[in-house]
């Protein structure tokens, strides 16, 4: 049994509590435990950054270091939180300064980071922790025809972290070829939804929003997929929005990859969070089919 | 005698934890204008500002947007030949202007930015509802509109909170907070 210390973050408790949901039912159904965080605060999203940095990564390390204490990885479903959990941890192990000072405001908390454990964000522990082999013996209802736009967005790939390939990422489209979903190659899947633009500069946010829907749907996608609840949310929730402001008639379902990966392998829609949808997911779960 | 830094230097040493950005290498190739999907609504592009910031330009650049349109995607960044983080640069820019509380009028990011941070203060994890008046009174009707439908619908399908979130140990993380930042009795 695979174990990790889970860090959910503040958007998987209400608006996209079917990201959690469909995590925990995957992860579960591959032989893989998320313990979550005991008393985890919010990583400081991309906010906390443009007030204070230093206190920025010490919300960071608060939780680096209660998953820590379990001895197991820390994984997190959201692209912001994992890029602030991994650049946090990677910064205290290699300045000691910036270690020893925030380690110093740790202690009025009893706690303490010395950087033993690595930062994945969750479609990590399935591409390359569980790996695809082992996932496709678990796929009993390929989503055959169903044609995905695998979105990647921005911080799961971005900055770089070692060598990977962030130019030309390989790892969604493989997921969703697993699943036995088509992935579409659309334009914009590395471009920004805008994130908290849709709040501080609605127009700007919008229309990237825009352009990327337009670029899925012109790809002839039924279904973008995603890996992060702000991607989720902003072309989805916002997709109303956007038909408003520039006459569009969007209609496409944005779905988290965890869902798609629970469909195939047979876990019920309720289960997975599959309902709450601005847009209904209803017509991506008749491509599920049974294996014969 | 120490002489004072410039501007452009100040701005270049505003990361503690990325140790610097090295903006005089800037080759002004244009990579980052090209790249960022915002461009087109900062009144200077990535590129022109890092000029700007060279040319110690301060006002200019304090009264400027366009760090305020930065979404932090951080493709400038992954792209820049001098390897300067242009998205880090960003955020410096966005703290520094905080500070001096100097930013363009009608910014909502300073405003929304610190209303985060006090919210995350308070209960140790974030809750939208609380952040709604520091951007709504600012939009015009329509877009008001909008958003309350927006938000109504999230309601309805279970998707905002009712209750603030708290974490437990928020004594310990208040005082944890106050060894980085002194906030009196917070």
């Amino acid at each position: 049994m695979r174990t990790y210390s889970y860090f959910p973050g503040c958007s998987l408790e209400k608006m996209a509590v079917s990201y959690h949901q469909s995590a925990i039912e995957t992860t579960n159904k591959m032989g893989v435990e998320l313990q979550e965080i005991e008393d985890w605060n919010c990583c400081g999203a991309t906010t906390y950054f443009h007030v204070d940095e230093l206190l920025a990564y010490t919300l960071v390390a608060r939780n680096l270091a209660m998953a820590e204490k379990t001895g197991h990885d820390l994984v997190s479903p959201c692209s912001a939180c994992y890029k602030n959990a991994y650049f946090a941890s990677a910064y205290l192990k290699e300045d000691q300064d910036l270690s020893d000072h925030i380690n110093y405001a740790l202690e009025q908390d009893n706690l303490h980071y010395s950087g033993s454990i690595e930062v994945k964000h969750l479609m990590e522990v399935f591409v390359d922790d569980v790996g695809l082999e082992e996932i496709k013996s678990k796929i009993t209802h390929p989503l055959e025809g169903l044609r995905v736009a695998p979105y990647y967005g921005c911080q799961i790939v971005r900055p770089r972290k070692d060598h990977e390939d962030v130019e030309n990422p390989q790892f969604f489209e493989d997921l969703m070829s697993t699943v036995g979903a088509e992935p579409v190659d659309f334009t914009y899947r590395l471009r920004c939804c805008g994130g908290s633009l849709i709040i501080t500069s609605r127009e700007a946010a919008l229309s990237l929003v825009r352009d990327l829907l337009q670029s899925a749907v012109a790809k002839e996608a039924d279904v973008i997929a995603t890996a992060c609840p702000l991607c989720q949310t902003n072309l989805e929730c916002y997709q109303q929005q956007v038909n408003r402001e520039y006459g569009t008639d969007f209609s496409i379902p944005i779905m988290y990859f965890t869902q798609l990966l629970g469909l195939s392998m047979g876990l019920p829609s309720k289960k997975l969070g599959i309902g709450t949808e601005f847009v209904s997911a209803d017509r991506i779960l008749t491509f599920v089919k049974e294996k014969v | 005698m120490a002489t004072k830094p410039s501007f452009s230097e100040e701005v270049s040493n505003l990361m503690h934890a990325s140790h610097g950005n090295p903006l005089r290498t800037c080759i002004q190739c244009g990579t980052c204008s090209g790249t960022c999907p915002v461009a087109e609504f900062m009144d200077y592009t990535p590129r022109r500002l890092i000029e700007m910031i060279n040319a110690n330009l301060k006002e200019e650049v304090l009264e400027s947007n366009t760090f305020w349109y930065c979404a932090s995607c951080f493709h400038c960044t992954v792209r820049c030949p001098s390897e300067i983080d242009i998205a880090g640069l960003m955020y410096s820019l966005k703290r520094y202007s905080i500070w001096k509380h100097q930013y363009p009028e009608g910014a909502i990011g300073p405003v929304f930015s610190e209303t985060f941070v006090k919210s995350i203060l308070r209960s140790g994890r974030s809750y939208e509802p609380v952040l709604a008046p520091t951007y709504i009174f600012s939009y015009g009707v329509r877009e008001f509109l909008h958003e309350a439908h927006t938000a109504t619908n999230l309601m309805l399908k279970g998707r905002l909170p009712v209750l603030p979130p708290r974490i437990k140990r928020l004594e310990n993380f208040k005082k944890m907070a106050n060894r980085i930042i002194p906030m009196g009795g917070a």
